[in-house]
């Protein structure tokens, strides 16, 4: 989270954070995932730098052990 | 299969001959090279024999062409193999041409996709022709071939290789064992390419296996008659509504043919899928979803797995493998048959020029090395392709459905249902491909085809005609331009004095320099088979026929090379 704008109306990471959370919520278990997957490649085309999507999605790989979905 | 009540060989639209065995008396019993497999590949590779001078047996153990293996799509680089062999007029005629296709995701499109056409090429990217007439079409030109020669209703039962006189790795050759309706006789063959289909007996005589993966998702394939004149393009439906979860392949062919593909869910019974009852059902509703509402008729169905397979070497001895007795590919991309076709076109030359003592045995070795990587690529391509039609794995479903239902809005993610369909394999790293000096140009037109050593060679329109027309039968140098030490008189006559070359001059501000990247004294090598062998800004005849030697003694293995 970078906090680094204080202005009103701008976008924060939380705001990201609350809008991965509310799409994951309003998708449901059934469609999550497919949401999640359409925001991960749409990022990624628009980073235009796929070697960096990839190692981001290395990065991800990190620290799943245990991990559940509740 | 056949909808109940009609016959093996009865077809709404093809009539298939009857072929007798050849009357035994005077058959030969030796032959330099013989055929198993009067299939597309078979016959490719027959009349390349002949387009070199080399005479063949084929012999087939059927009466008549094939009912059950059904290629439609015949590539560009096709065209421009039966273009060589003088036979493509009857296949521009009948086949439909086609360059564009769109995809579907649940009812909407998502995808257009164009593939590679200029102005600059004779044909079109793709063409839809049935099996039956591109068999049809390659056997009148066999039947007229006086080199070669056809034996119908001919089964090879025994292959034995003869003992090793030579010290030749393959021995002397190959005995067959041939039967006909008159009992069985024997046959001796200095060579033997396989070319017996899929289930290739001589593969399973040999003792050889396929490898790979054998399973990637289960295909019915129907072909109805419907007269619905549209134009000719490829339709790809995901998740349709007349299938759910399912993938929907449909291609239009000549006389009113329409090609239905749709993928078996996992859980779908296979037996039950292949009722007739079932088929109708199921074209029905795709018909339906498509809008398509005109009445039509059952042809035919199949039912297919899309395996990825090949043996691990083509050549044994004296016996090579070519078609699908060496690879089987999945349907996707359209790779078996146009691959095949460039199997035929490899051997053919190698083997003939060997034969009439231009060429040594180790040229065979460079058919293995190119036309092996050659299917290796297709199977990483088509594998992909697959995998996008058919996921495996839950992730790969995710994933497919994720982008196909972002591509609704978003032009990029519809690219990952873009067939990339069949484009040669380019020989880079093959024995046979001298390495380059200098810096060349990308081409300047943007054009898809590539001109560099390897590549299959690109046409040009030229003022009358295109520029392959004029290529010899055996190899062709391109020389651009006035500068080059190969206008020079002495070397005239040393080029014409070799006569496995043509020479073709070309000006260096023409179509066919813009084409190749090519500047005033340039100078391209092109093969028998149509592919660059070797380009050069400083060629002369000594480099020329230099190239030439190493290429007919077998090339130069990669790590040794040094730049021409």
């Amino acid at each position: 989270m970078t906090g680094k704008t204080k202005d009103a109306g701008a976008v924060t990471m939380e705001d990201v954070y609350a809008a991965l959370a509310e799409g994951i919520d309003r998708h449901g278990p059934e469609a999550s995932e497919m949401f999640l997957a359409k925001v991960a490649l749409l990022l990624a085309e628009d980073s235009g730098d796929p070697a960096r999507a990839l190692r981001l999605i290395s990065d991800a790989q990190r620290n799943m052990d245990g991990m559940r979905n509740p | 299969m056949k909808p109940q009540g009609k016959g093996r060989w009865e077809s709404l639209y093809f009539d298939y001959p009857v072929f007798a065995a050849p009357p035994r008396a005077g058959l030969a019993t030796s032959a330099e090279v013989t055929i198993v497999g009067a299939g597309p590949i078979g016959m490719i590779a027959a009349l390349t024999l002949a387009h070199h001078g080399q005479r063949c047996v084929i012999v087939d153990d059927k009466h008549t062409f094939n009912d059950g293996s059904r290629a439609i799509c015949v590539a560009r680089s096709s065209l421009v193999a039966m273009q060589m062999l003088g036979i493509a007029a009857p296949f521009l005629e009948k086949a439909l041409p086609w360059r564009s296709g769109r995809s579907f995701f649940r009812g909407q499109q998502i995808l257009e996709f164009f593939m590679g056409d200029s102005a600059e090429e004779r044909h079109r990217p793709m063409y839809n022709l049935e099996q039956q007439y591109i068999e049809k079409f390659l056997h009148d030109a066999v039947a007229a071939e006086p080199l070669i020669d056809m034996r119908w209703q001919t089964a090879c039962t025994g292959v034995a290789d003869l003992p090793d006189g030579d010290g030749d790795s393959g021995g002397d050759g190959v005995m067959l064992t041939l039967n006909d309706p008159d009992g069985s006789y024997a046959l001796r063959t200095g060579w033997l390419l396989a070319a017996d289909g899929a289930r290739s007996p001589i593969r399973g005589m040999k003792g050889l296996r396929l490898k790979g993966q054998n399973f990637e998702g289960r295909y019915v394939i129907a072909d109805i008659q419907m007269h619905n004149p549209v134009p000719v393009e490829r339709f790809a439906l995901f998740d349709p509504d007349a299938r759910p979860g399912s993938t929907v392949l449909v291609h239009q062919q000549p006389d009113d043919i329409w090609r239905i593909d749709y993928q078996l869910r996992d859980d779908e019974d296979e037996d039950e899928a292949l009722r007739e009852a079932n088929i109708r059902a199921a074209v029905q509703r795709v018909l339906d979803e498509c809008g398509y509402s005109a009445p039509w008729e059952l042809e035919w169905w199949s039912v297919y797995s899309a395996n990825t397979l090949l043996l691990d070497s083509y050549r044994h001895g004296r016996t090579i493998f070519i078609g699908d007795s060496a690879h089987i590919v999945p349907i996707f991309g359209v790779r078996g048959f146009n691959n095949g076709v460039l199997d035929g076109v490899n051997i053919g030359w190698k083997l003939a020029w060997h034969l009439a003592g231009k060429a040594d045995a180790a040229i065979l070795d460079s058919y293995d090395h190119e036309r092996r990587r050659a299917t290796l690529d297709v199977i990483e391509k088509s594998g992909k392709s697959a995998q996008f039609m058919t996921p495996r794995t839950r992730g790969f479903t995710i994933m497919r459905d994720a982008a196909l239902s972002l591509a609704l809005d978003f032009p990029f993610a519809s690219q990952f249902a873009n067939p990339r369909n069949m484009t040669p394999y380019e020989y880079l790293d093959s024995p046979l491909t001298l390495a380059e000096a200098g810096d060349w140009p990308e081409r300047r037109d943007g054009a898809a085809a590539a001109a560099h050593p390897g590549a299959a060679a690109p046409d040009a329109r030229m003022e009358t005609g295109f520029l392959i027309d004029r290529f010899g039968s055996g190899f062709t140098l391109l020389v651009f331009g006035e500068s080059s030490a190969l206008n020079q008189p002495e070397a005239e006559v040393e080029m014409a004095a070799d006569d496995r070359i043509a020479v073709i001059r070309l000006c260096a501000d023409s179509g066919a320099a813009h084409v190749y990247g090519a500047s005033d004294g340039d100078a391209v090598l092109i093969r028998p088979d149509r592919f660059i062998a070797a380009r050069w800004h400083d060629a002369d005849a000594a480099k020329v026929i230099a190239a030439v030697d190493s290429i007919c003694a077998g090339g130069t293995p990669q790590d040794n090379r040094s730049a021409a």
